[in-house]
């Protein structure tokens, strides 16, 4: 199929422009989202106490530990939720009748309450990953998505005739403009569905409370509640008290029976009290779900063990849902998919930079006019100061004292390396490129740096899954950006043969 | 073909030099028009400076891009002859280039025009999320299968609906046009949703 030129034309323009207005807050989420997939792991190597791999307590020591904090009344209702590695429990003890609500972050070895908050690095990553600390972040990320995707569908009808060739045609020989657009195309198509998947799951996430409004007003009257029912996320009936005190069972032993019925053999993620000492008192028990598959929590009577049910009703919507975002989160296939997503998401981000070189090259290769001259500079400074400020925030992480508002001096850290890497970019005294390069070299360093010094002073840690995980992943980021700091530094001498166009930003004669 | 389109297709064939028209024309999502400089950049080669005019209307209309400079106003239109600058215009192509700036067809050229107003950029930027917003309801509503069923489709369809209108609206040839295709769209589900709101 052909396009008009017309259409060609149009479809290119919105492509241009959908990818510049977006290009720096997308590449903030993919360069973000980095670190979010590996989350979990984060949270267990940003905190050295936590590096002592110990048994954790058991599933009784810690309602226990729980029952001796909080008088519990009858019929309260208790949460229980694990750390993927068991090293802490978040407890929610809430009964409407006394206006009770309170939740416990308790540590999973000793089943003690935790002390002070040792590093944020893990959960600031994250939620930078969807702005969520900027007013009507997550909007705004839901937004930036379906940008995305538009640009996408664009960048498809522009090249849907020489699709195919796309995926190979690459000439580093060419000039700058032909050999960016180059490796734009070819990234670009090799990243397609990775790209389509995050677009549609993303403004699915981000833009969740507006998405739902029209159906919400339009179909349901208003009934909020109707609607989280028809989509399969209503609340379950609850359990009844019957008024009549019971004694309960071993949670340990509760459990054990829980993972016979579902043929599981591993740790329990959540476990749920309802009607906490009645007769009639639930525990659902839900374990770590398998590739795609729905939760399947496990309801027994907490007094007599009697098994209750297994699983729930899935609704459209939420298995759907549930699609879209196991894939989202690559809550399948293990590590291997995690590190097929942190390529993917690299070349994303290396698509979202070489689509403004392009524009950049194309409209105005002088860089003539101001808003280009600032739309380079930004592009720089935010996302290669994104780099060398996550550099930042992992050493920090590993060379600030345990003083008072330490999370807090490391979060500043990571915002002031940023601000400055952004505003340096923006000085006149060197090109962007080189600005580009130095940024690249400078996160090399400081990666090279804090793996070094975990392999020093932690080796024996590195032996366990999570902190080996985030350490393959920092000498990557440290290998990727060495690479790309030093291609960019050689870029920077003209070489042999080769004329640099005089007056070009990107060349170092004049910015 | 009605009336002024005919006559203006067929005006803009004869005619081989009209460069103070600085907009590309087009009729039916054809080109049939002039291909300025702002064009130009979809040129492969040729072009380079000079108006591209009138004879490629039909290789255009079919999707290609111009490959090379015509030459304007007489002798080859293809071919090395055709390279550089347009030459000076006769008194004629001056008489035909002045008609169709001040002339009776001047109107409907502008018609024909594509509108380069912030009217297409709302209606793209605005009208598509709502009338995706519409038409998700209105699924949510009118479908007949079961409510989680509806719910589900209404849900999930937004997203889709809402990119591909921001892909198909900017190629509208006016805001109107756009905002009218949105309005197209959007009424009958709204009737929908008014029909079962108030129908019960």
């Amino acid at each position: 199929m052909k396009f008009t030129a017309r259409t060609f034309k149009i479809q290119w323009d919105v492509h241009a422009w959908c990818g510049v207005v977006a290009s720096t807050f997308l590449f903030v989420i993919f360069y973000c989202g980095i670190f979010a997939l590996f989350r979990d792991s984060l949270a267990v190597w940003q905190e050295p106490a936590s590096h002592v791999a110990a048994a954790p307590a058991s599933y009784e020591a810690t309602l226990r530990s729980v029952e001796k904090q909080v008088s519990l009344p009858i019929g309260a209702h208790l949460d229980l939720w694990w750390s993927a590695d068991h090293g802490k429990v978040n407890a929610f003890i809430s009964h409407p009748p006394s206006k009770l609500q309170r939740e416990l972050r308790l540590d999973g070895v000793t089943a003690q309450p935790r002390g002070a908050v040792y590093s944020r690095l893990a959960d600031e990553l994250y939620t930078m990953h969807f702005f969520y600390r900027l007013p009507y972040g997550t909007e705004l990320a839901g937004l930036l998505a379906v940008a995305l995707f538009v640009a996408i569908v664009t960048g498809l009808v522009i090249h849907w005739k020489d699709l195919v060739r796309r995926w190979w045609l690459f000439r580093p020989q060419l000039k700058l403009r032909f050999s960016a657009s180059d490796a734009h195309q070819v990234l670009g198509v090799i990243g397609l569905p990775f790209a389509t998947m995050f677009a549609w799951s993303g403004s699915l996430l981000g833009l969740w409370a507006w998405l739902s409004a029209p159906l919400i007003y339009g179909t349901f009257h208003g009934d909020q509640a109707a609607f989280a029912v028809a989509q399969g996320y209503g609340p379950e009936a609850g359990v009844v008290a019957l008024g009549r005190p019971a004694p309960r069972r071993s949670l340990d032993e509760l459990v054990d029976r829980a993972r016979q019925a579902v043929r599981r053999s591993g740790e329990a993620q959540h476990l749920e009290i309802s009607a906490y000492g009645d007769e009639a008192a639930q525990l659902a028990v839900t374990f770590a779900r398998g590739n795609f598959e729905p939760e399947k929590p496990v309801r027994l009577s907490l007094s007599t063990s009697k098994l209750i049910g297994v699983g729930k009703q899935i609704l459209p919507s939420a298995a759907i849902n549930q699609v879209f975002f196991d894939l989202h989160y690559a809550l399948f296939g293990g590590v291997l998919v995690k590190a097929l997503y942190v390529l993917l998401a690299l070349g994303v981000c290396a698509v979202i930079m070489t689509g403004n070189l392009v524009w950049l090259e194309r409209r105005d290769p002088q860089r003539l006019r101001l808003g280009n001259r600032l739309l380079e500079r930004a592009t720089v400074g935010v996302s290669f100061g994104l780099v060398l400020s996550s550099a930042v925030y992992l050493a920090a992480n590993r060379a600030l004292p345990p003083v008072a508002r330490r999370p807090d001096l490391e979060f500043a850290s990571f915002l002031g390396a940023w601000l400055v890497g952004a505003a340096l970019a923006f000085h006149r005294g060197a090109s962007a490129r080189a600005w580009a390069a130095r940024s690249c070299l400078a996160s090399a360093a400081l990666f090279v740096a804090v793996v070094l010094g975990d392999v020093g002073l932690r080796s024996q840690q590195l032996l366990r899954p999570q902190y080996a995980e985030v350490e393959a992943l920092l000498v990557f980021l440290l290998l990727s950006s060495a690479a790309l700091g030093s291609k960019l530094q050689r870029g920077e001498q003209p070489a042999q043969g080769k004329t640099t166009r005089p007056g070009a930003p990107w060349s170092p004669s004049e910015v | 073909m009605p009336w002024p389109f005919g006559c203006v297709k067929r005006r803009l064939a004869d005619d081989t030099h009209a460069p103070s028209l600085r907009r590309t024309i087009f009729y039916q999502r054809r080109r049939v028009g002039l291909v300025t400089l702002g064009v130009r950049r979809s040129c492969r080669r040729g072009a380079h400076g000079a108006v591209v005019a009138l004879g490629l209307s039909s290789q255009l209309g079919m999707g290609a891009r111009p490959t090379r400079a015509i030459r304007a106003r007489h002798g080859r239109r293809f071919g090395a002859g055709a390279r550089g600058a347009a030459t000076r215009a006769s008194s004629r192509a001056l008489a035909r280039r002045r008609e169709l700036r001040f002339g009776p067809g001047a109107a409907v050229l502008r018609s024909c025009a594509v509108s380069t107003g912030w009217a297409r950029v709302l209606a793209t930027l605005a009208g598509a999320p709502a009338t995706a917003a519409c038409l998700a309801a209105s699924f949510g509503r009118f479908l007949p299968v079961s409510k989680p069923w509806s719910a589900a489709l209404g849900f999930h369809v937004f997203v889709p609906v809402w990119v591909v209108l921001a892909c198909v609206l900017p190629l509208q040839r006016s805001g109107r046009r756009a905002w009218l295709l949105c309005a197209l769209v959007a009424l009958p589900a709204l009737l929908v949703i008014g029909a079962r709101r108030f129908g019960g």
